[in-house]
Parts: structure tokens; C-alpha cells; sequence
């Protein structure tokens, strides 16, 4: 059995309020396992403590109950944090330091030789997609760029395990591709990466597991297919050069132009209808199952927990 | 509002209502320094220990801007407080910073200059007392007792100190031997005098030949100084005992009132006049001759 | 790699990074032709002494310096820590496998470098100026140690209250201690006159003895009349400034140890 790289145990954090007034219950006793080897998506609406207990998990706070494990080990031993690449929430850095002296100066908290710590630099900073901009300073960069410059100083150790907040807030649609893609490339290298965010349709496409946090508490976890294989709701055909048979005709959702589309509840009659469709000699243009979306479990989760 | 020729107008007003206003604090400020009449004109200077705690620390860097503020303003103050605020001026800066010799020395030079005596040797006797190894101060106040005020003595007593602190210096030494000639201690003064030429004795220098010459004029006066003091105090003896003065030297030395008929310096007897029982040197001096002989 | 050897790394990271904020901060710059005015200032008032003119430029050098090395550091000492929970810049670097402790020694140490270098460089500026005057003395390298001594201690004291306290409070605090330290040597001469039992006069005495006095790291009055110096006296006034400033920094790391980031 392999260890779990995070472990967290019943964990409960409260906040002073504004001027020490009042007490924001943020954590109410989180629990989760994270294994090594795979992505971890940690999701939930603003303000639901997903933040904070990345923060705990890497000693910046402290929890008032509970426990965290890293690699079967208590975290509160700084040293374990050797084996973590951590990326905060729109990350605040240094913003006189150049990115490549941003990212050598991290490198050298490792404890990294002069000589690696400049090889590893130079090619993460490439691989963040950096190349060209290290000698700016970051007070220059863009909201984007300091993502990737957050991103590289978090590869900077090879850590086994990387934790992410929003890795990809801020970022354009072809940025978020490449964070995706690098993303799966670590998971390809052996690394465990936990990650949090409220883009579900990145963590949908990327995440082998997930636990959705609502106000403190953790609603929905587990193996990403579970959750949404559950069930397959429907499936859509669409099809042309054929007039829709009259078997079908009562599944039909649109039709135009010599397309059609229907709309079928199992799996038996999807084999029928595409035969019946093949041999009257129309052409399937798609067939779409249509699962649960995260979205769904997501907004329903949220739901049941306002209804509480 | 809007129009342009009001905000013209409003501008104006303000303009005018301002240059009066600037008026009028400059009659205000004239009006301020004139409550008090100018005799008593003055700025508030903290006490030393206070002065001390608001310095922080930097005790000499306050004592010097207390000099300058010293140097240039003590006139400032007005005619009935300046010289109570001077005294208490220079209180402060000194106790700030003891070891400051210009303070005490320009100090006394202002001080000097309406010749309020007591606060110039007050000023000085502090730098004195507080400097134990400075021997200029102590000079610097043998000066203005000897040259300005005249006052032999006091010059003597700050000469002393003066060589004590620094016997090398022949300038001090010789202003000792000078004052106490004429404060009446003539072996003294004549010892010092008779030791500074034997030091210049064969020193060709500016210097040395000034010493040379000026100790030789003074050991010749301080001699005949001698005599003559012996001579006046055998004739008083003698006056006490006879009811007149006696008729010739000769006369003195037969009734045991001395033991030798003097001489002066050059070797030659001195001139007696019986009737005011003095004697007088009659020898013509040159210094150039007695200076080998010596 | 053991972890001494790691803790040691970092301290020199974050003390060369603090390093680079510094000389790329204009206050830094700001605060130098302060300085600098300061003894052209002290320059221009020589002028107008009557008698020694370099005693003058030495004072008033002297002092100006330590004051305005004295007002960099805390100023920027109380910033050294709360800016970076203030601008969030420290969550990622206190998420690295980094003991708190190194990160405010790391501080500390490296704004010591910067005011260190800042240091020299102002007495250079003073004995050039007093060289023209045919006022140099080395003696003013001497002063200038015990100057850093002091900075040593205040810095220190900035870095403790800027560790628990908000940055208006800790300059309030540090600046109070600063004037306790530079007066307290005059305390007993002004108190006891005003007391008139003896126990009264023996708890102030006894207050006083435990209020920080830094007239001890104060040698500008000793070295202007070249007063010779005992040996002990420096080697005193390192081992109070080590001592006190290990003690505080020791005491902020503790304070920051168990504290919340957020
Ligand atoms: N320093 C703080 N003081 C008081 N309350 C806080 C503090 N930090 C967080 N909170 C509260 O704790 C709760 C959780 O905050 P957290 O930042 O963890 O949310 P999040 O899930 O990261 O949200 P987001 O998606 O917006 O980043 C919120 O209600 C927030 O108001
Ligand atoms: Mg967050």
C-alpha cells in the first residue's frame, strides 16, 4: 500500500473577525487522503477554505485541532517542506528581483548548488514559457507572467509533491492549456500534485481525484470517474442524409437542413437506432454521451449544503 | 459662480484680504517682540542637565552649535539679561562639552571686551579646573591680568598653573618671572630669569636671542630691585633705632644693618641719597657687553 | 545535507536578498544624501566657528551620522518583517523548508550588511572632508565600530517589535527605547536630587541599573580630544551589544514562531 502523500486529519481553523469581532469558522474539521502519484483537485466556491487549508498544510498557520501528514510524517517539522513545491494564490513575490534572480533565490532555500540551481533555472524558466523576460523585473511583469514565474520557483526543488493554489487564475486559454499539459507531464514524471480551484472545467479534464469543499466542509470526494460514471444520462446522434425514420421520429430533438439529432436513454437502443441509421444508408455525423458534469455535482453539492 | 468676472472678483478679494493679511502679521510679529522692552530681550536655554538629557548623547555636537549660537548672538540679548545670559550660555555649552579650550578663551574674550572682570576669570578659572592638563587657558588668563588689568598677583597665580602644567614653554616662565617680579618675589622671579638665560645662553636663534636679551635687562633690573629692597628695609631698622636716616652706606654697614656694601650688577657702587633713604643705579647698561660676563 | 549547513544557506539567501531590496529601494538612497547634506551642513557650520574648525566637522559628523544611521534602521528594521506579511511576499518563502527563525536572522543579518556599507560609506565622505581640513584622525574608524555596535542593538530591537507589533507600535517602542538608552545615563544626577528617603533613591537607582544604557557604545565625545581609551572599554561594549541584540533577536524568533500569516 503506498502511503498517502497528504493526510489530513479533522482539521478546524476559526479567524477573528473584523477589528477581533465575532469568529469566521473557516475549516470545520476537513479530512483528506491524498495518494501519491496523480493530480488532486481541491474544489469549491470563493471563500470556502480551500486557501486556508493549503496554508495550514504548509505551515503558515496553524490549525487548532487536528493533524496534517506528509509522507506519513507530521508536518509541522520544517524540513518536510524539502519535499513540497508550493505555488500561494496570485502569487506576491520579491517585485525588485528579476524573474531568473526569483527563481535562483528559492532554489538556494533548498540549499541548491550554484551550478544545478542556474541549469534548473534556465530550464524552467523555459519550460514555464519564460524564455526571453528572465532579466525583467517582476514589477514589470503581467498578471500571467508572475503565474509562471510562481509556477517555476515551485518546480525549483523536484519536489515529489507539489501543491498549487488556482495554478491557473490569471492565465489566457492557450496559458491554461499549457499549465494542463504540464500539469499531466509532472503526473507522467511520478509526482503527486494537489491542486485547488473553481475552474471545474480544467480540473474535470485533468484530475484523477477530487473533494469539493463547501463553507469549511468537505462535501463530495473521490476517484474523479466514480463520481461522474456513475451514470451516463443520455446520448445524442446526429446523422444526415436520410429523412429520420419513423421508428425514431419521437426522439428526434432538432432537425434542419438534412441534419437531425435524437436523443436516446440506453445503450440497447443506441445499437439499434445506429443500425437502423447505417442501413438505411444515412451518414453519423456524432454520438455523445452525456455524463454528469463536475459542474452538476459541483452546483449540487452547493445546493445541499444551502438547504442544511 | 459660474461667471468669470465673479470668479475674477473673488480672486481679487482674496488677493487683497492675503497682502493685508501678510500685513498684518508682520505688525504682529513687531507687536510679539515688543511686549517685553528690548533690555530684556532673550531666548530660553535649558539647563545643563537638561540640555545634557536632550542631547542624547551627543553632547559635544550641541555644545558646538551652542558655541556658534554663543559667538555670534550673546549681543543679541538684551541689555539687562545679556550678561546673566552669557554667563549661563556658556554654563551650559561647558558643561556639555568640558574639554572645549575655544569655549573658555572666547568666552573670556567677550567678556573681556566690556571688561566685566569677574565673569572673565569665572569663565576662565572653570576651563582651568575642568582642563587639569591644559596650560593655555591658565595663560590666557595670566595674560589678561598682567597686561590688562595689572593686577601682578593674579597674573602670578595663573602663570604658576600655567608652568606647572607646562614648565618647557619659556614664554610662560618668562611671564611668571616678569609678574613676580612685580608682585614683589624677586629671588623667585630672578631664579626663573637666570634659568632661562642659561637655556638661551648659546642659542643663536631668533628666539634665543630674544630670551638672551630680554632675561639679561630683567635679571639686571630684578638686582638692583634686590638691593635696593635690602637697602630700604636696613634704613627703616636704622630709622627706628636713630630717628633719622642714616648718612651713607658706609654708616649702615658699621652699625651691623648689612653685611655688604652693595653693588650693582656691573659691579659699580650705587648712588645713596640720605635724605630719602634710596639708592640709585648709576651704571650705564648694554646689554651686549653684560651678556658675555654673565 | 545537514541541516545546520541548510539553515546556514538560507540565512545568507535571505540576508543577500534583503541586501538587494535595499540598494534597489530609493529610501535607501533617500536616506544617504541625508546624510551627506548632514555634513555639508556640519561643513558649512565649521566655517562660521571661531577656533578649531575639525572639531566642529568631527561633532557634528559624527553625530549626524550615528543619528541618521540609527533612524535607517529603524525605520527600515520595522519594516523588515511586517512589510512582508503586509505585501504576502513571505508566504512563499516561509512555505520553503525554512525554520522562521532563520528567516528574521537572515533579516537582520543582511540589513546589518546594508547599514554597514552605508556606514562606511558616510565616513569615508566625513574623513575626506576632514582630511581637508588636516583633521583626520583613524580614530574616526573607531567610533564608527561602536556607531555599528548601537545599530547592531536598535536593528535588534526593531526586528523584535516589528515581530509582534504593528509597525506604528514597534517605531513608537523603538524609538522609546533609543531615547531611554541614549538618557539614561544622565537619570541618576536628575532623579535623585528629587527624591528625599534613601529607599526611594535605592529603587530608582535600581531601575535604572536595569534600563538598556547605551552611552556605553558612545566614544564620538572620547575620540574628538583623542582621549585614550582602555582596552576593556571595547571589548565591553561588543560583548553588551552581542549579547543584548542575541537575547532580543532570540526572544522575536520565539514570538514569530508561533504566529499566524494571514
Ligand atoms: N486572515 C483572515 N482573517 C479572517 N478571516 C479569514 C482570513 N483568511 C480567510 N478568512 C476567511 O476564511 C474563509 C476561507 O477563506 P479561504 O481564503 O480559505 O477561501 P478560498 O476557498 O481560498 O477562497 P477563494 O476561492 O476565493 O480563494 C473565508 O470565509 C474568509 O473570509
Ligand atoms: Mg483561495
Amino acid at each position: 500500500m503506498t502511503k498517502d502523500a497528504i493526510l489530513v486529519k479533522n482539521l478546524k481553523k476559526h479567524f477573528k473577525g473584523h477589528l477581533s469581532i465575532g469568529r469566521i469558522e473557516a475549516l470545520k474539521g476537513v479530512n483528506l487522503e491524498v495518494k501519491e502519484g496523480g493530480i488532486y483537485g481541491f474544489i469549491g466556491p470563493n471563500g470556502a477554505g480551500k486557501t486556508t487549508t493549503l496554508k495550514i498544510i504548509t505551515g503558515l498557520i496553524f490549525p487548532d485541532e487536528g493533524e496534517v501528514q506528509i509522507f506519513g510524517k507530521p508536518h509541522t517539522d520544517y524540513i518536510i517542506r524539502k519535499d513540497i513545491g508550493f505555488l500561494p494564490e496570485s502569487p506576491y513575490f520579491y517585485d525588485y528581483l528579476t524573474g531568473e534572480e526569483l527563481v535562483k533565490f528559492f532554489g538556494s532555500l533548498f540549499g541548491i548548488q550554484k551550478k544545478e540551481l542556474n541549469e534548473r533555472t534556465k530550464y524552467l524558466l523555459d519550460l514555464v514559457g519564460l524564455k526571453g523576460k528572465e532579466k525583467i523585473p517582476l514589477r514589470k511583469y503581467s498578471k500571467g507572467m508572475l503565474q509562471r514565474v510562481g509556477l517555476a520557483q515551485a518546480l525549483i526543488n523536484d519536489a515529489k509533491l507539489l501543491i498549487l493554489d488556482e495554478p491557473m487564475s490569471g492565465l489566457d486559454p492557450i496559458g491554461r492549456r499549457e499549465i494542463r499539459d504540464l500539469i499531466l507531464k509532472l503526473k507522467e514524471e511520478g509526482k503527486t500534485i494537489f491542486f485547488s480551484s473553481h475552474i471545474l472545467a480544467d480540473a474535470e479534464m485533468i484530475c484523477d481525484e477530487v473533494a469539493i469543499i463547501v463553507k469549511g466542509k468537505i462535501v463530495q470526494k473521490g476517484r474523479l470517474e466514480e463520481l461522474l460514471a456513475k451514470d451516463v444520462q443520455f446520448y445524442d446522434i446526429s446523422f444526415k442524409g436520410i429523412e429520420t425514420p419513423p421508428e425514431l421520429k419521437d426522439k428526434v430533438v432538432v432537425a434542419f437542413e438534412g441534419y437531425s439529432m435524437i436523443r436516446l436513454k440506453d445503450e440497447d437502443e443506441v445499437d439499434k437506432a445506429l443500425a437502423t441509421l447505417i442501413n438505411k444508408g444515412g451518414k453519423i455525423m456524432s454520438l455523445m454521451p452525456h455524463k454528469t458534469s463536475l459542474e452538476e455535482i459541483f452546483l449540487s453539492s452547493i445546493e445541499e449544503k444551502k438547504n442544511e | 459662480m459660474r461667471s468669470p468676472i465673479l470668479k475674477r472678483f473673488i480672486a481679487t478679494l482674496f488677493a487683497i484680504l492675503l497682502f493685508f493679511s501678510i500685513f498684518n502679521i508682520h505688525k504682529d510679529l513687531t507687536y510679539i517682540t515688543r511686549i517685553y522692552p528690548d533690555e530684556y530681550r532673550s531666548y530660553y536655554i535649558p539647563s545643563s542637565l537638561h540640555a545634557k538629557v536632550f542631547s542624547l548623547g551627543y553632547t559635544n555636537a550641541l555644545s558646538d552649535l551652542l558655541y556658534l549660537w554663543f559667538v555670534y548672538y550673546w549681543d543679541w540679548y538684551g541689555k539687562n539679561v545679556r550678561y546673566s545670559y552669557m554667563e549661563h550660555t556658556f554654563e551650559v555649552m561647558t558643561d556639555l562639552d568640558p574639554k572645549n579650550q575655544d569655549a573658555y578663551i572666547i568666552a573670556a574674550l567677550l567678556a573681556f571686551v566690556p571688561l566685566k572682570w569677574d565673569l572673565v576669570y569665572k569663565f576662565l578659572d572653570k576651563g582651568i579646573e575642568k582642563n587639569p592638563e591644559n596650560y593655555v587657558i591658565p595663560y590666557d588668563a595670566g595674560n589678561y591680568a598682567l597686561f590688562s588689568e595689572k593686577n601682578y598677583e593674579r597674573a602670578a597665580k595663573y602663570f604658576q598653573i600655567a608652568f606647572e602644567r607646562n614648565p618647557e614653554r619659556t614664554t610662560i616662565k618668562n611671564l611668571l618671572a616678569y609678574s613676580l617680579s612685580h608682585k614683589g618675589d624677586l629671588e623667585t622671579s630672578l631664579k626663573y630669569f637666570e634659568e632661562i638665560l642659561d637655556k638661551y645662553k648659546n642659542d643663536d636663534s631668533p628666539e634665543g636671542n630674544y630670551y638672551r636679551f630680554s632675561s639679561v635687562l630683567h635679571i639686571f633690573e630684578v638686582k638692583n630691585e634686590i638691593a635696593k629692597r635690602d637697602v630700604e628695609k636696613a634704613v627703616e631698622k636704622y630709622r627706628a633705632k636713630f630717628g633719622k636716616n642714616p648718612p651713607s652706606l658706609r654708616v649702615l654697614k658699621k652699625e651691623g644693618f648689612i653685611n655688604e656694601i652693595p653693588k650693582d650688577p656691573l659691579g659699580k657702587d650705587y648712588e645713596y641719597d640720605p635724605n630719602s633713604g634710596t639708592i640709585k643705579c648709576v651704571s650705564k647698561f648694554n646689554p651686549k657687553e653684560v651678556i658675555g660676563r654673565w | 545535507m545537514s541541516r545546520f549547513k541548510l539553515s546556514c544557506m538560507q540565512v545568507i539567501a535571505i540576508a543577500k536578498n534583503t541586501y538587494k531590496e535595499a540598494i534597489r529601494s530609493k529610501i535607501f538612497y533617500v536616506l544617504m544624501a541625508f546624510a551627506i547634506a548632514m555634513l555639508g551642513f556640519a561643513v558649512i557650520l565649521s566655517f562660521l566657528t571661531i577656533g578649531s574648525q575639525k572639531r566642529v566637522i568631527l561633532d557634528l559628523g559624527l553625530a549626524g551620522i550615528s543619528f541618521f544611521s540609527v533612524m535607517t534602521s529603524i525605520f527600515v528594521g520595522i519594516g523588515l518583517i511586517y512589510l512582508e506579511i503586509e505585501k504576502k511576499t513571505i508566504y512563499n518563502v516561509l512555505s520553503k523548508p525554512l525554520p522562521r527563525a532563520s528567516f528574521i536572522v537572515g533579516r537582520y543579518f543582511g540589513l546589518m550588511a546594508v547599514l554597514g556599507i552605508n556606514l562606511i560609506a558616510m565616513l569615508i565622505i566625513l574623513s575626506i572632508a576632514l582630511l581637508f581640513f588636516k583633521g583626520f584622525t583613524p580614530m574616526i574608524f573607531y567610533a564608527g565600530l561602536f556607531i555599528y555596535l548601537e545599530l547592531a542593538v536598535i536593528t535588534a530591537i526593531a526586528i523584535f517589535f516589528s515581530s509582534i507589533a504593528s509597525p506604528v507600535l514597534s517605531a513608537i517602542c523603538t524609538l522609546a527605547f533609543y531615547l531611554i538608552g541614549h538618557t539614561s545615563s544622565t537619570f541618576p544626577e536628575m532623579l535623585v536630587p528629587l527624591l528625599h528617603n534613601d529607599i526611594q533613591k535605592k529603587i530608582a537607582l535600581f531601575f535604572f541599573h536595569i534600563l538598556p544604557d547605551l552611552s556605553i557604545l558612545n566614544v564620538s565625545n572620547l575620540i574628538t580630544y583623542n582621549i585614550p581609551i582602555a582596552p576593556g572599554f571595547t571589548i565591553r561594549g561588543i560583548i553588551y551589544a552581542v549579547l543584548f541584540s542575541t537575547l532580543l533577536i532570540f526572544a522575536g524568533c520565539l514570538f514569530f514562531k508561533k504566529r499566524d500569516l494571514v
